[in-house]
């Protein structure tokens, strides 16, 4: 069985959030009275990813509410202006640069990102990538819910690792995983080769307790 | 399965409308398709310097629609053509088509007559739309049976009228859209008598319409076309009646994206590629849209069959029954499409205005602070504001060519939900490869509509809206010159 090595978007290959994904996308729902509501959704999910590691599932889930009524083809064509505009040209070197590393040293390549699928199913394939854990939009009638499928990617209990391990049928104590916050700790103690890039305050600290390589930007 | 191309092998057609839309592309798609086939093209001069060959020179030189020949055969596109193709002079407003005693007598032999020609307008002057699609067809029905053929004649799906619902591949000769019996020939006869005797083109459209509305079609435009079908069908039991729906860019074949003249969706796109946001439409309403290279291979398709005898009387080429695009999905991709649009290619101002404000569909009968109606109100109430100047008269008629534009197409994205049904273009192609068969199931309305619908109508339509010519490709040089036609390969079949 291949190695695995985990890659998380947020922090590791990319500097902005999914709030900032979500806060775009609904400024440009298909009209303007929906428009305000949706960004008010994404505002309120702010503080509770400033909240103590555990309430970061509640921001997601409230940020990304802010697509309820999105039509596929809108996610679709929006999510690729957005790749394009504010992910492509601002991936971080030292992520590319791991990234290339653990391909070179044969091991599977997996994303992780708090981004939905229509945005982060084009970075994936741009960047050669096997594999991609996303969160997944709800969608009814074409249209989307505005509710997450459960496990929320980003949320503190990991189930989303563990989900996608056991569907590879990868063992987590044999991979690599990068990451850069506090929500990533779980991921990082679950495998044999955890790396804190360029961390957040909770995820320095948790590293220095538990002697994980801490490589900064 | 047909054999479209060993069907066709040897085979004559004549065919009008060859330097229409639909007709240019049939002609490129057979030729490169089944190059076996011998098309003989009727076609209309201008003057009496210009034979009929050298229009067809001009035409495949210059149209983008033959590219894919050209670029195939280089110098010697003119030799291999002078085995396939030859031109000969008519007017298909006149009995037997306008053709003289010896162009019949070439003609003898024609296996197959496509009877493609005709005006799209959907508000043409109704004596000339009578001229064009129904006496067209009506002499195109005479000529096929002088000549022994078979005829394919090209109609529209919406010559069903004022319907909701499925659609079926029939046609009733004398039992109207609304389900009224009436005669046809003594309609026109009248109409025409009416028509004449009208003082100006707005008597005249206020007739054809009156006409139109009484039985059930919602325009001239249909009006016309389906007094053809009925005309056709009662004169020549074994006719193929081939109904295409809304006929836009090709997907594949000449290259994605061609497209030429304004066609249904041209103004609408254009419409929202304007500052006007609200488009009086219904969401769910079904918008059947054929790619032209389709409806080619569907009318390749139905004269291969009509060969071999196994062509059904009707034939729906269309894609609402089969893979549904709704209208509010049409409208909110044509958003989407000018939004991606206006990323490379718009003004600073365009790229606020679209990136910030989407169309969106709105009733017809509430439709808002944004209707053309209420904005002409402002305008005039502005007017009398501030200064009158030529600029409030000019936005005047301009909204008012919106909302005329509107009234026009009202029926067809607000008022009825056809979907058409195409069991027999299906059943015929079943097991055929491509491209030899009409199949609309994979088209991702998504692709289609932003990669090659919307570009294609940018650059092949809507300059014509603003007064600018669609762009021709340069003549060859030496110009392209069609070889004479071989007797023996003329009398081959």
């Amino acid at each position: 069985m291949q190695p695995v090595a985990y890659f998380r978007v947020e922090g590791v290959l990319w500097d902005r959030s999914g709030a900032h994904a979500a806060g775009w996308l609904a400024a440009r729902a298909q009209d303007l009275g929906t428009r305000l509501t949706r960004l008010g959704a994404v505002a309120a999910s702010v503080p509770f990813g400033w909240a103590p590691i555990g309430d970061r599932g509640t921001a997601r889930r409230l940020a990304w509410s802010a697509v309820r009524g999105f039509s596929e083809d809108r996610l679709a064509e929006l999510g690729d202006e957005y790749r394009e505009r504010f992910v492509d040209d601002a991936l971080r070197p030292v992520g590319l640069d791991l990234l290339e590393r653990c391909r070179a040293d044969g091991y599977r390549l997996v994303l992780l990102t708090d981004l939905v699928a229509a945005i982060a199913e084009g970075l994936r394939s741009r960047l050669r990538v096997e594999d991609l854990v996303s969160n997944q939009l709800e969608w009814v009638d074409g249209r989307a819910t505005g509710r997450l499928v459960d496990p929320i990617v980003g949320a503190v209990d990991g189930r989303w690792v563990r989900t996608h391990a056991a569907g590879l049928g990868v063992k987590l104590d044999r991979s690599r995983a990068y990451g850069a916050v506090g929500d990533d700790a779980v991921l990082l103690g679950a495998v044999d080769g955890p790396c804190a890039v360029a961390p957040d305050r909770d995820l320095r600290r948790i590293a220095r307790d538990c002697g994980w390589p801490v490589v900064d930007a | 399965m047909i054999d479209v191309p060993n069907t066709l092998a040897g085979r004559r057609l004549l065919i009008s409308g060859a330097t229409g839309f639909l007709g240019k592309v049939l002609v490129a798609w057979l030729l490169e398709h089944c190059p076996g086939v011998h098309l003989q093209l009727v076609v209309r001069t201008r003057g009496r310097v210009e034979t009929p060959v050298r229009r067809i020179e001009r035409l495949i030189d210059t149209s983008p629609a033959f590219r894919p020949l050209r670029h195939r055969h280089g110098p010697a596109l003119g030799r291999w053509l002078g085995e396939r193709l030859c031109a000969v002079s008519g007017d298909v407003e006149k009995p037997s088509w306008g053709l003289d005693a010896a162009a019949l007598a070439d003609l003898q032999g024609t296996d197959v007559v496509i009877h493609c020609a005709g005006l799209t307008d959907f508000a043409p002057d109704p004596l000339r739309a009578l001229a064009a699609n129904t006496a067209g067809a009506v002499h195109g029905a005479n000529l096929a049976r002088a000549l022994g053929a078979r005829l394919i004649h090209v109609s529209t799906a919406f010559v069903c009228g004022r319907r909701d619902g499925p659609v079926d591949e029939v046609v009733h000769p004398g039992i109207a859209p609304n389900g009224a019996a009436f005669d046809p020939a003594e309609t026109v006869r009248r109409l025409l008598v009416d028509l004449r005797g009208a003082p100006d083109a707005e008597a005249r459209a206020a007739i054809g319409g009156t006409v139109a509305e009484a039985l059930g079609w919602p325009n001239v435009y249909t009006l016309t076309k389906g007094l053809a079908e009925h005309l056709v069908a009662a004169r020549l039991p074994d006719a193929v009646i081939v109904r295409p729906s809304i006929v836009e860019c090709a997907r594949r074949y000449p290259f994605p994206g061609w497209n030429e003249g304004l066609n249904t969706s041209g103004p609408l796109a254009w419409l929202i590629s304007t500052a006007f946001r609200d488009l009086p439409a219904r969401d769910e309403l079904p918008f059947d849209v054929v790619p032209v290279d389709d409806v080619a291979a569907g009318i390749a398709l139905s004269c291969a069959a009509a060969c071999l005898g196994r062509a059904p009387p009707v034939v729906h080429l269309c894609s609402s029954d089969v893979n549904l695009l709704t209208l509010g999905r049409t409208i909110e991709l044509t958003g989407l499409a000018m939004r991606r649009w206006c990323r490379t290619h718009g003004r600073p101002v365009d790229r606020l205005l679209f990136q910030h404000l989407d169309p969106v569909a709105v009733p017809a009968d509430d439709p808002g602070p944004f209707a053309p109606a209420r904005l002409r109100e402002w305008v005039a109430q502005a007017g009398t504001w501030f200064a009158d100047s030529p600029r409030w008269r000019e936005a005047d008629v301009e909204l008012e060519r919106v909302e005329r534009m509107l009234r026009l197409y009202r029926p067809f994205i607000h008022d009825h939900a056809p979907v058409f049904r195409t069991d027999g273009i299906r059943r015929l192609g079943q097991d055929n490869p491509a491209p030899y068969r009409f199949d609309v199931t994979d088209i991702d309305w998504r692709r289609y509509w932003i990669d090659v619908e919307y570009p294609g109508l940018r650059q092949w339509c809507i300059p014509l809206v603003y007064g600018q010519r669609a762009p021709l490709d340069p003549p060859s040089s030496p110009p392209l010159r069609i070889a004479a036609s071989s007797p023996e390969r003329l009398a081959a079949k």
